[in-house]
């Protein structure tokens, strides 16, 4: 049985969404022999994270959470790991970090300090969303394109896929969804969707090994 | 450690701001980046920011670049076509 860790702080409507959503990975049938331990809401603390990652030793840890280039945040944006601070608390682990531009500085110096692979963002996450689904955000179709395709990273780390082949799958999940709002017969306004969804899909690399897996 | 930004060609700013005045995106249609703007932006709000070429204008002016330069070398169309 491997560990996986995930926060899901829920302090903004962004991070609502992101908490909602990732729900969905926890709750998927076909993940087995995955122990979650799930930090949500307040309890995606430095201090629980620290605490988790010390002595719980999960193999595969999902952030989720604001972030810039040298450090992912938790509830009411907390830092959790911090470059040059605390980065080697993700040694020998595969980081899937849904957190803005954290690959870019830090996910390069976690793998440096041992993290088996880091999956991340180079760049800002941006997310489209429909103001008249806020409360529901899993009923939001707009959200659903840029979150869903962020899921299926997760959610082929979880079922055993490589960092390399979870975030090829991601990748073609952008893909579909670019096709779908850059089409002729798309709503007016949507190819601005569609270039959110090719920045986000561009910016979405893997650092390390490639090939690391559970 | 803040990077230094580049200032926009103005003539290339006034086609970022006009494709994203002009596409009509729905109204109940927001975008956030991060936590940059504190809550969703509305279509309008997306090119004042290009406008002052602020933070925010700056990512934005550089996903319209990315998304433009995807259509010129041919990505959106070799995504259709997959």
């Amino acid at each position: 049985m491997h560990k996986c860790l995930i926060t899901r702080p829920n302090h903004d409507k962004v991070t609502s969404y992101l908490h909602s959503w990732s729900k969905e990975i926890i709750d998927n049938k076909d993940i087995n022999e995955i122990q979650f331990l799930d930090l949500e809401g307040y309890n995606a603390s430095s201090e629980k994270v620290e605490s988790y990652l010390r002595k719980q030793n999960p193999r595969i840890v999902l952030f989720n959470g604001h972030g810039n280039n040298f450090e992912i945040c938790g509830f009411k944006d907390e830092t959790l790991i911090k470059a040059d601070k605390n980065e080697e608390l993700l040694k020998e682990k595969i980081v899937y970090a849904l957190s803005c531009s954290s690959a870019k500085i830090l996910g390069i110096k976690a793998v440096e300090k041992g993290t088996e692979a880091f999956i991340g963002y180079n760049n800002p996450f941006i997310l489209c969303s429909d103001s008249e689904r806020e409360t529901t955000p899993l009923k939001d179709n707009i959200a659903a394109s840029f979150l869903k395709p962020s899921n299926k990273l997760s959610i082929s780390l979880l079922k055993g896929n490589s960092a390399k082949e979870a975030s090829d799958k991601s990748k073609e999940e952008f893909k579909k969804e670019i096709m779908k709002y850059s089409s002729s017969s798309a709503f007016e306004g949507a190819d601005r969707i569609a270039a959110a969804l090719v920045w986000n899909m561009v910016n979405q690399v893997v650092i390390g090994n490639q090939d690391a897996r559970i | 450690m803040e990077e230094k930004k580049e200032k926009i060609d103005p003539e290339l700013k006034e086609i970022i701001i006009y494709r994203i005045l002009s596409s009509k995106l729905p109204e109940n249609i927001k975008m956030s980046i991060g936590d940059m703007s504190g809550r969703p932006m509305s279509i309008t709000e997306i090119a004042e920011h290009v406008e002052a070429e602020d933070d925010i204008g700056q990512i934005v002016i550089e996903m319209e670049l990315n998304y433009l330069r995807a259509l010129k070398e041919g990505i959106i169309p070799k995504i259709q076509n997959a």
